[in-house]
């Protein structure tokens, strides 16, 4: 059912009416649009396509603006907006410009660069970026670390943020970029080397009700030898500047001796707290969860307890059924997981192993407690990622449903700007499918599940647990909480 | 104000190199960017380099 | 290993070539002198023929809305009483066809004309050659065959072109050389935005008109045409590009780009210094805005010889100076901008005649130079009208679009072998 409206005498240019037609046709619930002057050869054309109810009346010197859509209200609100979608200048769209320099030139107040190019070419766009005065967010990761190095001796020299290469996550002023969370506002200023660890860390702190000043993403790399830092020692510095930041904390694994100790030094000279969450150094917190809890402490804020994780009956594994196997998208969680079986004594395998333990032989292929990362190289050259597309850990879970000596499967489910649309119902099928699998053979496959997000990221925090519940997974409060109940129903019941 | 704290006070204005995704998310949190359509630098055939350099 | 002493003097020889092609270029005065049928003024247009835009194309490797517009002119000719009739003598080889660019003339879209379809004709009198350009029209030029796509082109070949061709002969010829640049300086590029040239040459023509004592019915029927046609100035100006750049043709050793034209099939251009030749590459695809009820899948690839506006420095050239077009940029004025100071990169003077106030009256960048375009990358911004994809479509809309780099590394290469440069 199309709808129309007519403005009288008010023309406009037919270049303009194209693009209100686009603009139109965008619009929840429409489903087409036209914009001409009531020319009687434009409302032939109109008539034609359905469009000229309610116009036939227009003259030449008329505007006539129609919608298609079975729905009257969104029909009417399209309507409605006509007059500000002519008003609004062309830049209040998202603009497409043909190189950086145009880009600066086209808005000179633009000041950060997101450079998510392949890796060859990544490092020549962000060095231009950095020489036209804007902060980098470098999200690829194949970048070499000569060039790294460059950038961010660039960037110190212009008194410029390098966030990356191999950044994944930052928050600056409340906005996300690139994979991120809609974290509530708050006074921890956060430093991270790793992606989905600010992700955890940041969603964990929305859920403490304590919020998120700015979350600095330094790259995987930054906190090596090789780099000393740089990014990290910037960002601290200016957290600790920052009037809205009252404790900072610093998420990374552990770093080299020489690197940690120039950062404990600005620590130790700050006006605010500084948590150090070196995960997986023996002397610091053992989980994202403890990080997280540490800086709730450090702005004197009181941390609300976990809730559990729901899984109290006992579950009856089959003779044999005896290892966990994890499948992360999230780099770090996976690195979490690993920690925490250790920790349980399971020595679990990883084609992303921790320091000193056994690599998975062939990463394609789980055996024992394997906690495998398809978000890493092997898994995403030339392939999406799994946090957008599900279809290889989708895979990868049916075949872990086939072998009978898995007792869990451990998923992480990565909720924010950047992922995809509907993560959970991506693997919804999967999981019932791998479930039915397993029973069908005679065992029960647990499938646990960790959700990082808040209720106000797109996908909505609740929804997506509510889908994983009722395809029969275990949704755990955290990712570490998920490892501790895998690890205890294999010593449990797997024996 | 130094660059890297006026960055924090105002918040991105952002320019999109890139994954297209990107510069959705960002103006989908209400942050003004421009997305850059970029393409490849072209890498010539040794023969067509040669020639550019004899015809100046 | 030491530097042959012929290699300074191969680059030498170019750029004086290349000034020598330009000059003519900037030299030329374009007078449009007469509306006649093609039949009559076209040199070797005969029989059942029909011209079309582009590169040389067969009927089996037609795109579909040239396929349409040929369809058209058959049936327009008399040549077929039926569509079916229509595709059948084509098929059979009974029609033939030729590039515009072969008989000195240029068309828009599909660009077809025939003999008995009067075109504008534009004398360079500087030269003394003559350039032909068939009428501008939204529905048979697209590849629109049906009877009210046929009745636009009937009335211009039975009313409005003799009356404008009386008028033209009345008064002697009109210079458009300064229409040209008014129109320029009023916001045309010339290309897709060619209302101010419309207007200003149907002001001209409207007292010459009466003058020429037209019947009263076709004099009124072409004054209201005039009136609202605010695209047939596409024709003209292309007329007149054509004829301002043929005798920049030629010129041994210059790498100046004389013809950018596209059958929809594919991109071709020609080179000064490599005279007859055509460079090819696949048709692009145009980055566009769609009218009411087609997108971008109805969307055929790159058509026209309007590209030969881009080839003098018009139309996509001087976006810039366009503020009424940048709605196809898909952007803002500074993008405009951006585009025009880009193609200062890739051409080889400046206009004399049309200077953009937003860059300090500085010239607008003429004549594409193949060794810039292939040595930056930067390629030569067209701002063009979309054809359906299929026959039997009028236009459906509007956008921009890149010469593909193939045809100028193509006839960087062949040059190079040409003129035997040692590379």
């Amino acid at each position: 059912m199309s709808h129309s409206r007519v403005v009288a005498a008010r023309y406009v240019d037919s270049v303009v009416l194209m693009r209100l037609a686009q603009s139109l046709a965008r619009r929840p619930g429409i489903d087409d649009a036209a914009a001409m002057m009531g020319t009687d050869a434009n409302k032939t054309l109109l008539r034609e396509g359905g469009f000229l109810n309610g116009a036939a009346a227009a003259g030449a010197n008329d505007l006539i603006v129609a919608v298609r859509s079975d729905s009257d209200e969104a029909a009417e609100v399209a309507l409605a907006c006509v007059d500000e979608l002519l008003a609004a200048p062309v830049d209040g769209e998202r603009t497409r410009v043909p190189t950086l320099e145009a880009a600066v030139r086209a808005r000179p107040s633009s000041n950060l660069a997101l450079v998510s190019l392949p890796g060859e070419y990544a490092a020549a766009e962000a060095r231009r970026a950095l020489e036209l005065g804007l902060h980098v967010f470098l999200f690829s990761s194949s970048v070499s670390l000569e060039d790294e190095r460059e950038l961010k001796s660039l960037a110190r020299d212009r008194g410029l943020l390098c966030m990356g290469p191999d950044c994944g996550t930052a928050i600056i002023a409340g906005k996300g970029l690139g994979f991120a969370n809609a974290v509530r506002r708050g006074p921890v200023g956060v430093v991270g080397a790793s992606g989905t660890g600010i992700q955890v860390v940041t969603t964990l702190l929305d859920q403490f009700g304590v919020g998120v000043s700015h979350a600095i993403g330094c790259g995987s790399r930054d906190l090596s030898s090789a780099v000393g830092g740089v990014t990290a020692l910037a960002g601290l510095d200016a957290l600790l500047r920052d009037e809205a930041t009252e404790a900072v904390v610093v998420i990374s694994k552990p770093a080299p001796v020489e690197v940690a100790a120039r950062l404990r030094a600005r620590a130790a000279a700050a006006p605010k707290p500084v948590v150090f969450g070196f995960l997986g150094d023996p002397d610091g917190p053992a989980t994202l969860t403890e990080i997280a809890r540490l800086a709730v402490a450090a702005v004197g804020r009181p941390t609300p307890p976990l809730p559990d994780t729901g899984l109290e009956e006992r579950v009856p594994l089959a003779p044999g059924q005896r290892f966990v196997r994890g499948l992360y998208a999230g780099g770090t969680l996976a690195y979490e997981a690993q920690l925490v079986l250790h920790a349980a004594g399971l020595e679990p395998v990883s084609n992303a192993p921790l320091p000193g333990a056994a690599p998975l032989d062939d990463a394609r292929r789980s055996e024992r407690h394997a906690i495998v990362d398809l978000g890493s190289e092997e898994f995403t050259r030339g392939r999406p990622h799994p946090m957008i597309d599900a279809r290889a850990r989708c895979a990868r879970l049916l075949e872990e449903a086939r072998d009978p000596s898995v007792a869990v499967v451990l998923l992480d489910v990565v909720l924010g700007y950047g992922a995809a649309e509907d993560p959970a119902g991506d693997l919804r099928a999967a999981i019932v499918e791998a479930r039915r699998t397993a029973r069908a053979a005679g065992r029960e496959l647990v499938v646990l599940a960790y959700v990082c997000g808040t209720p106000r990221d797109p996908q909505g925090l609740e929804a997506q647990r509510q889908v994983l519940i009722d395809a029969g997974v275990v949704v755990a409060p955290t990712n570490s909480a998920m490892a501790e109940t895998a690890a205890r129903l294999v010593e449990g019941g797997g024996r | 104000m130094n660059e890297i704290d006026s960055l924090l006070a105002s918040g991105p204005e952002a320019v999109n190199v890139g994954v297209r995704e990107f510069a959705d998310s960002l103006a989908a949190q209400d942050v003004p960017v421009i997305h850059v359509d970029w393409t490849p630098p072209l890498s010539l055939p040794d023969d067509v380099a040669e020639l550019l350099e004899a015809l100046g | 290993m030491t530097t042959s002493p012929a290699v300074p003097s191969v680059k030498e020889r170019v750029d004086a070539a290349n000034a020598e092609a330009v000059g003519r270029l900037l030299a030329a005065d374009p007078i449009l002198v007469d509306v006649a049928p093609a039949g009559e003024v076209v040199e070797g247009l005969e029989g059942r023929m029909i011209l079309h835009s582009g590169p040389p194309v067969t009927w089996e490797r037609m795109c579909g809305a040239q396929r349409g517009s040929v369809l058209g002119l058959v049936l327009f000719e008399g040549w077929a009483e039926s569509l079916a009739e229509a595709e059948r003598l084509v098929a059979a080889g009974e029609v033939v066809l030729e590039p515009n660019h072969h008989h000195h003339g240029v068309g828009p879209m599909a660009g077809t004309t025939s003999s008995s379809l009067p075109v504008w004709v534009v004398e360079n009198r500087t030269y003394g050659n003559r350039a032909y350009c068939r009428p501008t029209d939204a529905a048979q030029q697209f590849g629109d065959y049906s009877d009210g796509a046929l009745r636009g082109i009937r009335e211009w070949r039975d009313v409005r072109a003799p009356a404008v061709g009386a008028a033209l002969r009345e008064m002697g010829g009109l210079p458009l050389k300064p229409l040209l640049a008014k129109a320029l300086a009023m916001g045309d590029e010339l290309h897709n935005r060619p209302n101010a040239l419309s207007a200003l040459v149907a002001t001209v023509l409207a007292p010459e008109l009466v003058k020429a004592v037209v019947p009263t019915g076709d004099l009124l029927a072409t004054l209201y045409w005039l009136r609202y046609d605010e695209f047939f100035g596409l024709a003209l100006s292309m007329a007149a590009a054509k004829a301002s750049i043929e005798p920049a043709e030629g010129v041994e050793y210059s790498t100046l780009v004389t013809t950018m034209a596209r059958n929809g099939t594919e991109f071709g251009i020609r080179v000064s210094g490599l005279p007859g030749e055509w460079f090819t590459a696949p048709a692009p695809a145009v980055d566009g805005l769609y009218l009411p009820g087609y997108t971008a899948a109805d969307a055929g690839l790159d058509m026209g010889d309007s590209a030969i506006t881009e080839s003098v420095g018009w139309g996509g050239f001087v976006l810039g100076g366009a503020p009424g077009i940048l709605g196809l940029v898909g952007g803002t004025a500074a993008q405009a901008l951006e585009i025009t100071r880009a193609m200062r990169t890739i051409t080889l003077a400046t206009s004399p005649d049309y200077r953009l106030p937003v860059f300090g009256f500085e010239g607008a960048p003429v004549g594409i130079d193949i060794r810039k375009v292939v040595r930056t990358s930067v390629l030569p911004t067209i701002d063009t009208a979309i054809a359906h994809r299929e026959p039997g479509y009028p236009k459906i809309g509007g956008g921009l679009v890149r010469a593909p780099l193939e045809c100028f590394v193509a006839a960087l290469r062949e040059f190079g072998r040409h003129y035997e440069v040692a590379a």
